[in-house]
């Protein structure tokens, strides 16, 4: 797999795959739209008053974040697959590694954009305070590669049902809870104008392990095979 | 020498047994033409040949080696199944591109020194392609808006380009015009005479007047699975 061309085999992939996902822009407009209407709603529904919603505000930004990725995580390897290009990824042995990684990569991508873009917005109308905006955006850039590479063992797992959102956030759920602890701690640590550290260090270690590993896993289960339905 | 040889095969498909105790031998030079009504496994048997679905029962050899651990059957197949096998978002230019690349461009020529001449080394051999089979107006278009004929031609690019011995084709002939129904059929008889298999299913009738053709029947009930 590590011939002299690996390199640009890997440059080559990740520039078609940004490529593509820039010509079927429809997905990248979807998580903003989602994030817009949350935007919207909250504030139009939530007549709480200020202090009760400031204590709970970290935790109701990142359970908006993971109902964002119930929405979008389905789309993961979809058309990869009904298209049949996994397929033949499967049965080319030496790229399915770095393939796997590249989709993954570009995924938190198109995610990361939108959700960086609506952060300020959002952290606004939920009133998490602006000095805890640089935290929240630490532990977005932190917490969401983490949570879109474990989704995507699910996603692999559940890979020829229909409608499979739901059930692949529930798969995922007893990894994802530690990751929403800590980010949401960090967020709550740092509106308080703590320092936040420890939480955004134990995020980082969430992501190291889960962006090796994940792709090890996710290979191993699309050579078991994947039936249609 | 390329030698595909099934034993004792049995698959299922959703709980239900297709085919049990399957025994058979395609050495090189010969076609194996499956045949069958709709839905009697056909497609699960050719996708258990190529290692993609595991049999319920029995082992496939790859000149002697057992497919599931052989490096060598994966570089050596190349499997053209009824979905579109590309990314229907990028043109057929890059798709083929793409293909290469992970196939490890030119067998031929590996004295290729720079990035550079890497990529236009494979351009030629696209274009070639693309021109043999008639595509080269569409070669800048976006695959998914293609027709499905024209795509399906451009299936057959992936079968000009690389070398493989042992080809699995899932209804080849679908969706093509006679001319391109005679153009599979002359690269089956090509790839025949350099020593490769090829392994196919089709409804259709084709021409392999040159070709030594088995034909595998799938009958309507259970174990119904004869010779000629």
């Amino acid at each position: 797999m590590f011939n002299r061309f690996f390199f640009s085999r890997v440059i080559v992939n990740l520039g078609y795959e940004l490529l593509s996902v820039c010509r079927r822009y429809q997905d990248i407009v979807y998580p903003l739209l989602f994030l817009i209407i949350t935007v919207v709603l909250f504030p139009l529904s939530s007549n709480a008053d200020l202090q009760a919603i400031e204590k709970i505000a970290p935790g109701v930004f990142w359970v908006i974040i993971l109902f964002l990725l119930m929405l979008t995580l389905e789309q993961l390897f979809r058309e990869d697959w009904q298209e049949g290009e996994l397929e033949q990824l499967i049965l080319n042995q030496t790229d399915l590694l770095s393939a796997v990684f590249i989709k993954l990569f570009v995924f938190c991508l198109m995610l990361a954009v939108p959700v960086t873009i609506m952060a300020p917005i959002l952290s606004l109308t939920l009133s998490i305070p602006m000095m805890a905006l640089k935290t929240l955006l630490i532990s977005l850039w932190l917490g969401m590669p983490t949570l879109v590479f474990l989704g995507g063992i699910a996603r692999v797992l559940t890979l020829g049902l229909r409608h499979s959102g739901l059930l692949i956030v529930l798969l995922v759920l007893p990894f994802y809870v530690p990751v929403l602890i800590f980010a949401s701690g960090a967020v709550t640590l740092a509106s308080m104008g703590l320092a936040a550290n420890a939480s955004l260090a134990w995020l980082g270690v969430f992501l190291l392990l889960s962006v090796s590993l994940a792709p090890f896993v996710i290979s191993f289960v699309l050579r078991l095979g994947i039936s249609d339905f | 020498m390329a030698l595909l040889a099934v034993e004792d095969l049995s698959g299922r498909r959703n709980g239900r047994l297709l085919f049990e105790r399957l025994t058979f031998q395609v050495a090189a030079g010969q076609a194996l033409h499956i045949l069958g009504p709709n839905g009697v496994g056909k497609t699960s048997l050719l996708r258990i040949l190529t290692g993609l679905a595991a049999p319920a029962h029995g082992y496939i050899l790859w000149n002697g080696v057992v497919v599931a651990r052989s490096p060598c059957f994966k570089k050596n197949l190349l499997y053209i199944s009824h979905k579109l096998g590309m990314k229907s978002a990028l043109t057929p230019f890059e798709n083929l591109h793409l293909f290469l690349l992970r196939r490890g461009i030119g067998h031929v020529g590996q004295s290729l020194k720079s990035l550079k001449q890497l990529k236009q080394y494979a351009k030629s051999r696209i274009r070639e392609a693309l021109l043999a089979l008639d595509l080269m107006p569409h070669a800048n278009t976006i695959t998914g808006l293609l027709s499905v004929g024209q795509q399906r031609r451009l299936l057959l690019a992936k079968l000009l380009l690389t070398k493989a011995d042992c080809w699995i084709l899932d209804e080849p002939f679908t969706a093509l015009d006679t001319k391109g129904i005679y153009f599979i059929s002359t690269l089956i008889e090509e790839q025949l005479e350099r020593g490769g298999i090829a392994v196919f299913t089709s409804h259709q009738s084709f021409f392999l007047p040159k070709a030594a053709v088995r034909k595998l029947f799938f009958g309507d009930t259970l174990g119904d699975v004869s010779f000629s």
